[in-house]
């Protein structure tokens, strides 16, 4: 197992230096031009030149990739923003917590409400609480997030005042924004646990252990449910990585300062190191989530867990 | 049960939709909407108002952009405007085009190329640091060596003379009206001892009569009124440095819709960030009051004058010009209607010119087609250039319906602002271009980003004008003795004739304030509200 997640790490590496290629690239030849950003409409030609020349624009394509990669890489450095004036990393480590606090809120929400309804539609298929369940998630996943952000916030901020509308602070400023987060992936999540329930629900051993006499509660839980965890697994992983880099829109709206907003900020001011290391960031983020999803699968499924310690594969 | 779940969702699609509708039944279109500028309402002279001595407590203001830091310069963000001049000071404050002393005792022309200024010497920071004239140089050479020195061209050097004077050195005699106003007014001295022990991104030591409290960056600045504040003289308090709250909280709202909440449910007591159709929400308000006026912004259009483009055809031009009803577009854009290329929020415009009939006020399509049928258009699309912002689509929409109207075909090509900014830059990928300009106190200094062409390598203007009588004008009109009635029309009049530029609208500015606590905004000159000295109710 150790060998197995020495190697992911070695090849998450590989992967970070190509993605770092690749942002660095589309933002040299991206139109904008940071420097007459930064000085305004009023600056002159001359005085937008000598900016560029500072932060080092000028330089040829080879040279600036080459200093990027050896800073980021080799000194751990993304530089300084060139509107925030402060290290993109520490600014990074400021916002995140607020950033990945939302996610893993959301995410126990969605864990905690998504996997019941799902199995609880799975156990009564096709009757009235299976349809219903569904036409819930239905609607969960039709709700556009900024909208129910806003509806939310009309409500619950404008018309009965028990919740604040932006900004952070307490803990009551988070739990809009975790519903807003929350909502549609619970949805996704009970779909899949119906879906994969439903395909163990008729397994050999599924028959079996009924007719062992076990109580279904048990077979459930004990056995329908841990074969059926490997797509729920993966789903479940993919809302936590969606909702930390997908944040930008739910951080927008109620002026959580993290990291998609940051993002969104560098962007539009064209702020090349801001945006280079929040991909960076974010491609290290991804690939260190999907590690430990893949880990979950070894926990969960013995055989994959001797197929990562070498061993030889199962049939 | 799939069909009860079918006819579910089907029931509610067109519930929505219908709803949808509805609501948008009762509403004026723009079209037929108008908005105007308003007064601020009269000051309540039964109650108290607060001052230096007699603070009110806490003022909350809703920002719609991130600072980004509180660095003296390096301003991309608005909310930048209402938060520095509160923490740093300058020279001299830009007021009504003058130059009103806020560090300077006085100031010298030794000749025509120097200038000698003498500080207080009682001037502290923050932390207590004596400002001198070491600081004043480490100041001005700290923000030259940044790069980012904004129209600095008359600026050469500056030396210390004395403990507090110093002696700038220009690099030309000043004959430009405005010429000094980034230099000596939006240039702040600090300490360069505090600069040294402090990142003043995040942690900012001025001389201005406010102190930060706490900084979180994307969230809030709240600044502490200074007790210690170094003019003791209140005669001598710049109308712009006063401190008449104690705490000013900036709470950045990225969201415009969130400020109208954050005002009705009062989270905030003043916001300049509502857009216009949220407006109807505060009309007949007990507690807030909409204070509307005309901003400096104006957006124009500006031909394409380099030969590869039909914009460089006079007659296409004037075409386009006749073309094109004014108070549409000025609608379609949510703005004041321009008669002239200024408003009356300039010191130098001219009145009269609101009664005045030409090109920019006539819409005569049978005068356009004339002018089109001598140019050399051939049926071929026209390109605009403009942002995606929904001001500016709306207004190249409603240009090109006008214009199709006269047999001009119109392509719109909107982009990000970056990149707009670029293509301008190549002739070959526009034909009119949507812009916007304005600054500063005087309209002749607006003019000479788009008409100057010494500011741009290739010789012409903002977008390839080489015309040598516009520029001779241009900038004879920025220079003191220049700067007169009869030049100013003398250029209005040129521009009219070559119709090198239509002017399209000023931007209103929206300002929703709580009335029942302040009682009169404070803006500076740039017209960004001043927290600090804006007038409070203490009862």
């Amino acid at each position: 197992m150790g060998k197995y997640i020495f190697r992911r790490c070695l090849w998450m590496i590989v992967i970070l230096i190509g993605a770092a290629v690749v942002i660095f690239t589309i933002l040299y030849f991206t139109p904008g031009d940071p420097a007459e950003r930064l000085l305004g409409n009023d600056a002159t030609e001359a005085e937008i030149k000598v900016l560029r020349n500072s932060m080092g624009l000028d330089d040829p394509y080879v040279i600036q990739l080459g200093q990027f990669l050896v800073n980021t890489f080799i000194k751990f450095d993304f530089g300084k923003s060139w509107t925030y004036g402060t290290p993109v990393l520490k600014e990074l480590l400021n916002r995140l917590p607020r950033t990945i606090g939302i996610g893993l809120a959301a995410m126990l929400i969605e864990v905690l409400l998504g996997i019941p309804l799902g199995v609880y539609a799975a156990t009564h298929q096709g009757k009235w609480q299976d349809s219903l369940a569904m036409i819930v998630a239905m609607l969960l996943i039709s709700l556009p997030d900024f909208w129910l952000a806003l509806m939310m916030i009309v409500l619950f901020s404008l018309k009965l005042g028990w919740l604040p509308s932006y900004g952070i602070g307490s803990i009551l400023h988070y739990v809009m924004p975790v519903i807003c987060c929350a909502a549609g992936v619970i949805a996704v999540n009970a779909r899949q646990t119906r879906s994969s329930m439903l395909e163990v629900f008729r397994a050999d051993f599924i028959t079996t252990a009924r007719a062992k006499g076990q109580e279904e509660k048990i077979v459930v839980r004990k056995h329908m449910l841990p074969n059926a965890l490997l797509p729920i697994i993966t789903q479940v992983g993919n809302g936590f990585t969606r909702v930390v880099a997908g944040s930008a829109i739910i951080e927008s709206v109620f002026s959580i300062p993290g990291v998609g907003l940051y993002l969104l900020n560098g962007i539009s001011s064209r702020d090349y190191p801001i945006v280079r290391g929040c991909v960076l960031f974010l491609a290290a983020f991804t690939a260190v989530s999907m590690l430990l999803v893949d880990l979950c699968y070894a926990y969960t499924d013995p055989r994959i867990r001797a197929q990562y310690s070498g061993g030889r594969r199962i049939a | 049960m799939k069909r009860l779940i079918v006819t579910v969702c089907f029931v509610m699609t067109v519930l929505t939709t219908v709803a949808f509708f509805g609501s948008c039944k009762g509403e004026n279109t723009n079209a037929s909407k108008t908005t105007s500028t308003s007064t601020q309402p009269i000051i309540n002279a039964e109650k108290r108002l607060a001052t230096s001595s007699s603070r009110y407590d806490k003022v909350v203001i809703g920002v719609g952009s991130d600072p980004l830091s509180l660095l003296c310069w390096n301003f991309t963000e608005v909310a930048h405007y209402y938060m520095i001049p509160e923490i740093y000071e300058s020279l001299y404050d830009l007021q009504n085009g003058e130059y009103v002393p806020v560090l300077v005792k006085n100031h010298v022309e030794t000749d025509d190329t120097h200038w000698e200024v003498e500080i207080y010497d009682y001037i502290y920071d923050t932390e207590g640091n004596h400002i001198t004239a070491d600081d004043v140089v480490f100041s001005y050479k700290s923000l030259v060596s940044s790069g980012y020195a904004v129209n600095y061209g008359n600026f050469k050097d500056i030396e210390k003379i004395d403990t507090y004077k110093v002696r700038f050195t220009w690099t030309m005699p000043i004959n430009i009206i405005g010429a000094l106003e980034k230099v000596l007014c939006d240039t702040y001295i600090f300490s360069e001892k505090s600069w040294q022990s402090h990142d003043f991104t995040t942690d900012p030591i001025g001389t201005g009569p406010y102190k930060l409290q706490r900084f979180i960056s994307g969230s809030s600045v709240i600044l502490e009124a200074k007790d210690n504040y170094w003019q003791k003289d209140t005669s001598l308090v710049s109308p712009l440095h006063q401190s008449n709250v104690k705490i000013i909280e900036f709470d950045v709202i990225t969201e415009s819709s969130q400020h109208v909440i954050a005002l009705e449910n009062g989270s905030i007591e003043f916001s300049d960030s509502v857009t216009e159709t949220s407006l109807k929400e505060f009309e007949n308000s007990n507690r807030m009051n909409v204070y509307t006026y005309e901003g400096h912004d104006l957006t124009l259009l500006e031909m394409n004058g380099d030969s590869l483009s039909i914009a460089s055809d006079q007659n296409f031009r004037k075409a386009v010009f006749y073309g094109l009803d004014s108070s549409a577009l000025a609608v379609a854009g949510n703005g004041a209607l321009l008669k002239a290329f200024g408003n009356a929020s300039y010191s130098d415009y001219q009145p009269d010119w609101e009664r005045e009939q030409n090109a920019f006020t006539q819409y005569d399509v049978a005068k356009a087609k004339e002018y089109l049928a001598k140019s050399s258009y051939k049926g071929e699309d026209v390109v605009i250039l403009c942002s995606s912002g929904e001001s500016d689509r709306n207004i190249a929409q409603t240009i090109q319906a006008y214009l199709l109207n006269v047999g001009i075909k119109i392509k719109i090509v909107s982009e990000e602002n970056n990149i707009k900014m670029q293509d301008v830059k190549n002739p070959v990928n526009f034909d009119i271009f949507l812009a916007m300009c304005g600054n500063g106190v005087n309209m002749t200094n607006a003019w000479r980003k788009v008409m100057d062409n010494g500011d741009y390598s290739h010789g012409g203007s903002e977008t390839f004008i080489k015309d040598p009588d516009l520029q001779r004008q241009i900038s004879f009109v920025r220079t003191v003795s220049g700067h007169t009635i009869e030049n100013i029309k003398a250029l209005h009049t040129y521009i009219l004739d070559k119709a090198y530029y239509y002017p399209v609208m000023s931007n209103y500015k929206y300002c929703i304030y709580n009335k029942n606590i302040i009682a009169e905004l404070c803006f500076s000159n740039d017209m960004y509200i001043i927290a600090g000295s804006c007038k409070y109710y203490l009862d």
